[in-house]
């Protein structure tokens, strides 16, 4: 649990020409390439897609207001790859958990080495998170980090509408509603696309990430944890058994003239709900 | 092929995959059958350096080395070989020799507008009278004061049809044979430049290759680059950059067709299993893996030696060649196992062999690169 004290709002600081400006951690995953279930070789890791709109939301908000993004992910090495292309994105840091005892954690210990690293480089602003990840959908690490760093969590962030002195407010999409949160200091959220067109990585930056930016590794020891807390041992959920799922699809056909099928067709999925 | 890449090439090659299949691959029928240069896609691949991979970052390119270079036009050509074509030839035989032969002054004129894709670069040798053999071009470029006029009939030119600036090859002294060549950069625009009809080609359809005349166009003659009678020298170099480009092209098209064969063989049901249990169509998938796997190590071997500095015209000469007959033969084969599926519209692999087949007739033709390869061993 962090001390009020140990966190500062940083925006604060900077619009009174003080400090660095905005501190904002972003927590990203290394994914194996390919689709769920896909092997996962060591090798071909590439940025876990929902991970993008938090790195561009950070990004964001530092140009607009100053300040630092640091990028944290717990990894094998091969995961590096991940963070390089998240970096070429634009965040100055990055940190690497790695260590061999991590292995095999589930999400819970997974929150527990992400919140002691992020402990390590408070004080913050607001922590980011993907929504979910494209291997494993759980969408546990956002928030079970956020709890053991006693934060507020946010999900499905889309927007952020306000930030200034000690406050952030946001806006989040659910069940149709947009809702609005303020929230103080330091914050966490879970950022979705808000629509706006999927950026890709220009070459230009590629060759910016490389430009002597180099990523940091922590391990176990780095962090003060002990073995007993992280990877299968420390992980409360155990895997029992992993089969593929194949849901049952129905088949109807609509027959008749165009226009008749075209609305029967339309009747049908509004029906079902699947349109409005 | 990971192996041998840094993380750097590797974060290249999955932004430029990520692009490609998204933007690409969508429209790449329709843009085949429509024969349309698809200006929304080149826009966006300008703005993210795909039309400067190699170009200094100084005159606004992304500054970057041939092996990304060849990720990156394997990634489009997979998507869409017409458009791998477009950066391909942009890159290395456009740009390239304006920016190897070029002065510093010739540098700011041409180069950053072609490094950010705001104009588009062309390749101007061929001519009816003249394909292999380069030597037996008839267009002339007359010194006159500051200017040369120039008259050329410039056929099949990649680009044409939306080129800014052409490298044009031209004979500066018409009596000193091969030794009186040289390269001028032509600007569309000029009075003079004339752009022919888009040819109606087999394959690269939504590239417009167009022909190029000029009829007494004047030009100024500080765009000659280097020295009159170095065109030769310049051509020689250019293509043995283009080579790289288009060995990689012809290893994206074999690539698209191995995958979309694999694909089809796990799905497509005869004789109650998926074809791909059929010994045959197993060893097909097996010679087609295979072959793009060699082609593709023997370009990633040219453009690292060309990284290193060191001599790689062989090597290059030889992952043409040897990529170019893959990307024919493996999309023969995807089209095999596709049956009668495979030679229509309705899927992909129709269009690989017809794109595959041209690798092996331009930037030099399989019968050429044998020539060069045979030299450079028993020389
Ligand atoms: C889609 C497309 C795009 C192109 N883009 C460009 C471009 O951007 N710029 C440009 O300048 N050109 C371009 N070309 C032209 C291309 O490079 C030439 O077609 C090619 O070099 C062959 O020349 P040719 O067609 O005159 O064939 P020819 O030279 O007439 O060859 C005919 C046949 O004879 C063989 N042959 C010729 N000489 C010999 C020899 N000495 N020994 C053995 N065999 C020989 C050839 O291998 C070939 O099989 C393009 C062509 C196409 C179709």
């Amino acid at each position: 649990m962090l001390e009020p004290e140990e966190i500062l709002l940083h925006v604060q600081k900077n619009k009174y020409g003080k400090d660095m400006g905005l501190n904002i951690i972003v927590c990203i995953k290394a994914v194996a390439e390919g689709t769920w279930g896909a092997k996962n070789t060591d090798k071909n890791f590439t940025l876990n897609l929902f991970d993008r709109p938090a790195i561009e939301m950070a990004m964001e908000l530092t140009k607009k207001y100053d300040g630092t993004v640091t990028l944290v992910s717990m990894g094998p090495e091969s995961a590096c790859s991940a963070l390089y292309e998240a970096m070429s994105m634009g965040p100055q840091k990055a940190v690497l958990l790695s260590d061999p005892l991590f292995r095999e954690s589930d999400t819970y210990a997974t929150a527990k080495v992400l919140s002691a690293a992020i402990k390590k480089l408070a004080p913050f602003d607001l922590l980011f998170f993907g929504t979910r990840s494209s291997d494993s959908d759980t969408g546990h690490v956002g928030p079970q980090t956020s709890q053991m760093l006693s934060i507020p969590y946010i999900s499905n962030v889309h927007e952020m509408v306000d930030l200034g002195m000690d406050k952030a407010t946001v806006e989040r999409r659910a069940d149709g509603f947009v809702e609005r949160f303020q929230i103080t200091g330091p914050g966490a959220m879970g950022v979705v696309h808000d629509g706006t067109e999927y950026g890709y990585t220009g070459l230009y930056e590629i060759e910016n990430t490389f430009d002597g930016k180099s990523i940091q590794r922590w391990d176990h020891s780095d962090l003060g944890l002990e073995p007993h807390e992280i990877g299968l041992p420390g992980s409360p959920t155990k895997i029992v058994a992993l089969n593929p799922h194949k849901s049952k699809k129905q088949c109807r056909f609509i027959t008749g003239d165009v226009a008749q099928a075209a609305e029967t067709l339309a009747q049908t999925l509004s029906q079902a709900g699947l349109v409005d | 092929m990971d192996t041998f890449l840094t993380e750097k090439h590797r974060i290249v090659r999955s932004s430029v995959r990520a692009f490609a299949q998204r933007e690409i691959m969508p429209i790449s029928r329709e843009i085949d059958e429509d024969r349309r240069f698809p200006w929304e896609v080149i826009e966006k691949m300008g703005k993210l350096g795909y039309l400067g991979i190699q170009a200094p970052r100084e005159l606004g390119g992304a500054g970057m080395d041939a092996v990304s270079y060849i990720i990156i036009i394997e990634e489009i050509s997979r998507a869409a070989a017409a458009i791998g074509l477009c950066a391909s030839v942009h890159n290395s035989v456009a740009l390239y020799p304006i920016l190897a032969f070029g002065n510093a002054l010739q540098h700011d004129k041409f180069v950053p507008d072609l490094a950010k894709g705001k104009k588009i670069g062309a390749f101007c040798l061929t001519e009816p009278n003249a394909g292999s053999d380069a030597s037996a071009i008839e267009a002339t470029a007359i010194k006159d004061g500051d200017h040369y006029i120039v008259n050329a009939n410039k056929v099949f030119v990649t680009n044409g049809g939306v080129a800014d600036i052409c490298v044009m090859f031209v004979r500066t002294d018409p009596a000193a044979g091969p030794r009186g060549i040289s390269v001028i950069v032509a600007e569309k625009g000029t009075p003079g430049f004339v752009v022919g009809e888009k040819e109606n080609l087999s394959g690269m359809r939504a590239n417009p290759v167009c022909s190029i005349r000029l009829s007494d166009c004047k030009i100024p003659a500080e765009n000659l680059l280097a020295k009159e009678g170095m065109g030769l020298k310049i051509g020689l170099a250019a293509l043995d950059t283009g080579r790289i480009g288009i060995a990689s092209q012809a290893v994206g098209i074999a690539q698209a067709a191995l995958l979309d064969g694999i694909k089809y063989a796990k799905e497509r049901i005869q004789f109650k299993v998926p074809i791909a249990r059929h010994q045959s169509i197993q060893n097909m998938i097996a010679d087609m893996a295979t072959q793009v796997e060699s082609a593709r190590l023997m370009v990633y071997r040219a453009a690292l030696l060309k990284d290193q500095k060191k001599p790689f015209s062989k090597e290059a000469a030889m992952a043409k060649l040897m990529a170019s007959e893959t990307a024919s033969r493996v999309a023969d084969m995807a089209v095999q196992i596709h049956g009668g599926y495979g030679y229509s519209k309705a899927y992909g692999v129709e269009r690989y062999y017809r794109d595959a087949r041209i690798t092996r007739i331009y930037e030099g033709t399989s019968e050429v690169h044998r020539m060069v390869i045979a030299r450079n061993i028993l020389d």
